[in-house]
């Protein structure tokens, strides 16, 4: 029988070196009074992880954690060093640390006892992606002897993408992790099995990552420009503050122009692989559905990755759509902070779950609806082509319409709420027909948002940067 | 638990914790000088040593001259044998030709012309250096800087334990001169292209200079600071007059990739603002030895490097800093990347920094476009 997780005072760290940083997570649960959180924290690399030298590696991952412990506020270790110098003091808030014996980095665990002293576990994951991997888990081993360390690849997304997928019901889920130098798009399908049994099987999987002399290029690629509308006035400056951008690490900027680039780039890079695949074909649609099935489900897309903190939501999602070429239907799941990866395993176990029993309301992040209705004819101008209602019990009902060739976004009245309409003109959903009918349930997955994209089919981009300003402008009503 | 929750999320942002930029790393080097030939020693292990003082007197040849044959006469390392005109050991005037390259059916003839008299010596032919030898004298080797004396014997020359101040530098390219600083070895980089050369500062390092400040000065063998920008004809020029490397705080990064040489870029690219902290760094470094290496690409070592600490924060030692009032920062926002400032205040809930930079600007920046640096990490 597994270990079972303490239900009283429980306090777990995790932390998963991804791409572009580090994410750390502390857990806290106390089921008796139910109360429990995860605060979350992500640190870029301001040192690459290959310039740290074999022999630095443990110091490396000994001042993270301890480092951690400070910032969370939380007491979670004690050297184990028998030279007690000043190594490893317990930490009390405020009071810097020393490593005085710089050999010795050894921890241990002080036992979870109540909130702020202890955790009952640490597991480190480390992406498939970096390098180097090998002395990142020695390290953590030297200094950590009871840390669970992980390599997280496909199978690992696969794994949690189908317990996701069967949690809440989804026949087919694609999950995208997309970061500056590197992207991935796996998905699951239902399917199945020879016994007649559904189960979730990884139908596609493709990762691509790129050296940093090629991501300094970026911005010079044709068909990344193609799909730019920043203005650049000044193809030097441009290049410049990109390159700025790449070498400084940092992977935040409030710059439009590097946003753009950032969101051009991540276009054209699903776009040169999936257009004409096929591959995501039937990716929103159903095939077959009983004739009187009005509810748009069935279809997830998680997100993940550090682009997801820094382009625009809005730019995020239109990257998304026009890059795979996506339609029908789809809940749409930002994950900024890689709680998925990090808590997916034990979320899905539940009560069962070995080292923390986490709510699903820090884990799954808030979804947003997003419907791609079928329209007739191309660049037909303004027309209404849906229109309906959002209603939640006991208050008015939202009136809302959907235009062509525009995006229009809807928040949600309530987590317990109604959408219905009417698509009209002409514009259908393939496998449902013109009515939509769905019903909203909090207690079950909570959404915020449902957005129409009403633009015409195929998206075209181009000839320049001002022809497709023109054309976001109108797709956002701007 | 949403407004907890909420406050959590602020305290983060408040106290933001992020990595500590070290623009200066001080650390002891060990630094080896082959003794290669006969003659006697100077000093003996545990000697305190200063800039000036005798080392060892060898009595042998000395390279007088490198050429690098695959640059000069654009051939490949493995087809040099084919152009060479001398043998190893061989005398040869000043004026005669060492290495030949006929093309264009005999039109275009590229020569290697020695420019001193002396012996070929074909030791790093394979790497594609030609040497001439000067003719064998006394030759006395003195100490270009302080240190403490590790070893000193006749069969493996002496080793130096220097202190040294590493400028952190944000991008850097090297390419194979017609040189190396074959004198000196650091210890912990046998295999990289390396490089050892006085600092020279162009005036005093704070503005953007032309080819017409130069005058007349010699470069040979030095490592430049240009100041706050570097233009390709200035760069080229001060390469032509003989420089080790160049240093300067920004430059395009076309021009940087175009032009051959080695360069390193302190601030980043375009045309960025050079801070005091910087300009001093580089003025109170005039004169002294500094050593760059293709494996350290980032760190510009000055040996004997020297910072006056007084009024400098208090070093942050933690993974994470806190960033506070009068924490010192650099800047990674577009319009004032790599700029060195003070945080003078937060603004909305913290999210947002004020930041003093040099001379009064002021300029309100969120918390995620800067990074809490420190002066100097000792890294012993």
């Amino acid at each position: 029988m597994g270990k079972l997780p303490r239900l009283k005072n429980n306090a777990f760290l995790k932390v998963y070196f991804d791409v572009e940083g580090i994410y750390a997570h502390l857990a806290y649960s106390h089921i008796e009074e139910g109360e429990s959180f995860i605060k979350s924290k992500f640190i870029p690399y301001s040192v690459e992880l290959g310039e740290v030298e074999d022999r630095d590696f443990n110091r490396y991952i000994w001042e993270l954690l301890k480092g951690l412990e400070e910032f969370f506020e939380w007491e979670m270790f004690q050297s184990n060093a028998k030279d007690t110098s000043g190594v490893g003091q317990q930490v009390t808030h405020g009071r810097e640390l020393h490593a005085k014996d710089r050999h010795d980095y050894a921890l241990a665990l002080v036992e979870a006892a109540e909130k702020g002293v202890g955790i009952s576990g640490i597991e480190v994951k480390i992406s498939d992606l970096i390098s180097p991997k090998k002395g990142i888990v020695s390290a953590v081993r030297d200094v950590v002897a009871v840390a669970s360390v992980k390599v997280t690849n496909n199978e690992l997304y696969a794994k949690v993408a189908s317990q996701f997928a069967e949690k809440f019901s989804y026949s087919d889920v694609i999950w995208l992790d997309m970061n500056v130098g590197s992207c991935m798009l796996l998905r699951v399908q239902s399917i199945e099995n020879s016994a007649q049994i559904k189960e979730f099987a990884e139908t596609e999987f493709w990762v691509n990552k790129h050296s940093e002399a090629e991501m300094l290029e970026y911005c010079q690629e044709p068909l990344v420009k193609n799909f730019m509308i920043e203005n650049v006035p000044n193809i030097s400056s441009l290049r410049n503050y990109w390159v700025n951008f790449i070498l400084s690490s940092s992977f935040y900027t409030e710059s439009q122009l590097v946003q753009d680039v950032l969101r051009a780039v991540n276009t054209s890079r699903f776009y040169s692989k999936y257009h004409g695949s096929g591959e995501l074909e039937n990716f929103g649609v159903h095939e077959y559905l009983p004739s009187d099935h009005k509810s748009l489900d069935g279809f997830a897309l998680i997100v993940t990755g550090g682009l997801t903190r820094t382009i625009p939501e809005n730019d995020l999602l239109l990257s998304i759509m026009d890059s795979l070429e996506l339609k029908g239907y789809f809940d749409m799941f930002i994950d900024r902070d890689e709680r998925l990866v990090s808590f997916g395993e034990s979320y899905f176990r539940g009560i069962d779950a070995e080292d923390i029993v986490v709510n699903r309301s820090y884990v799954v992040p808030v979804a947003k609806k997003v419907i791609i209705p079928e329209l007739p004819g191309f660049g037909g101008g303004r027309k209404v082509v849906m229109s309906g209602r959002l209603s939640k019990a006991g208050e008015a009902a939202e009136e809302i319409f959907c235009v062509t060739p525009e995006v229009r976004e809807y928040t949600l009245p309530g987590d317990n709420c109604v959408l219905e309409g009417n698509l009209v003109k002409g514009a259908k959903l393939s496998d449902i027909g013109n009515r939509i009918e769905h019903t909203f349930i909090g207690e079950y997955l909570k959404f915020d948002k449902v957005i129409f994209d009403c633009r015409f089919r195929p998206i075209v981009y181009g000839p320049d940067a001002k022809a497709n300003r023109l054309k976001m402008a109108q797709w956002f009503n701007e | 638990m949403d407004l907890m929750q909420r406050q959590i999320d602020l305290k983060w942002h408040n106290g933001l914790m992020n990595r500590v930029y070290n623009v200066l790393k001080s650390s002891s080097q060990s630094i080896s000088i082959p003794f290669d030939g006969e003659g006697r020693l100077a000093v003996q292990k545990g000697d305190k040593i200063k800039s000036g003082d005798e080392l060892f007197t060898v009595t042998g040849s000395r390279i007088g001259e490198t050429y690098y044959i695959p640059q000069e006469l654009n051939v490949a390392v493995d087809e040099v044998k084919d152009y060479m005109l001398r043998l190893d050991g061989e005398y040869v005037s000043k004026g005669e030709v060492i290495a030949e390259k006929v093309s264009g059916s005999g039109l275009t003839v590229k020569q290697v012309v020695a420019t001193r008299d002396g012996i070929v010596s074909l030791k790093r032919f394979h790497d594609g250096f030609v040497d001439i030898l000067t003719e064998k004298k006394n030759h006395k080797f003195e100490s270009k800087f302080k240190g403490e004396v590790l070893e000193a014997s006749r069969q493996f020359g002496v080793k130096l334990q220097v202190e040294t101040l590493s400028l952190s530098c944000f991008k850097s390219k090297f390419v194979k001169r017609s040189y190396l600083n074959s004198d000196y070895i650091l210890d912990d980089d046998l295999q990289g292209d390396s490089y050892l050369g006085e600092i020279e500062v162009l005036k005093d390092g704070s503005s953007v200079y032309t080819v017409r400040d130069l005058g007349k000065k010699d470069f040979e063998r030095k490592i430049v600071f240009v100041g706050r920008y570097l233009y390709p004809d200035l760069a080229i020029e001060i390469i032509e007059r003989g420089a080790l490397a160049l240093v300067t705080y920004s430059m395009d990064y076309a021009d940087f990739n175009r032009i051959s040489g080695n360069i390193m870029l302190i601030g980043g690219f375009g045309q960025l603002v050079v801070d005091d902290l910087h300009i001093e760094f580089f003025n109170s470094s005039k004169g002294k030895f500094a050593y760059v290496s293709s494996n350290y690409p980032n760190d510009l070592m000055v040996l004997d490097g020297e910072v006056d600490k007084k009024g400098l924060p208090v070093l942050n030692k933690r993974f994470f800093a806190n960033l506070h009032i009068d924490s010192l920062v650099i800047s990674t926002r577009e319009s004032d990347f790599g700029s060195v400032g003070r945080v003078v205040g937060f603004e909305d809930d913290g999210f947002y920094a004020v930041v003093k930079f040099s001379r009064g600007r002021k300029a309100v920046i969120s918390v995620d476009c800067l990074r809490v640096i420190n002066i100097v990490e000792d890294l012993a």
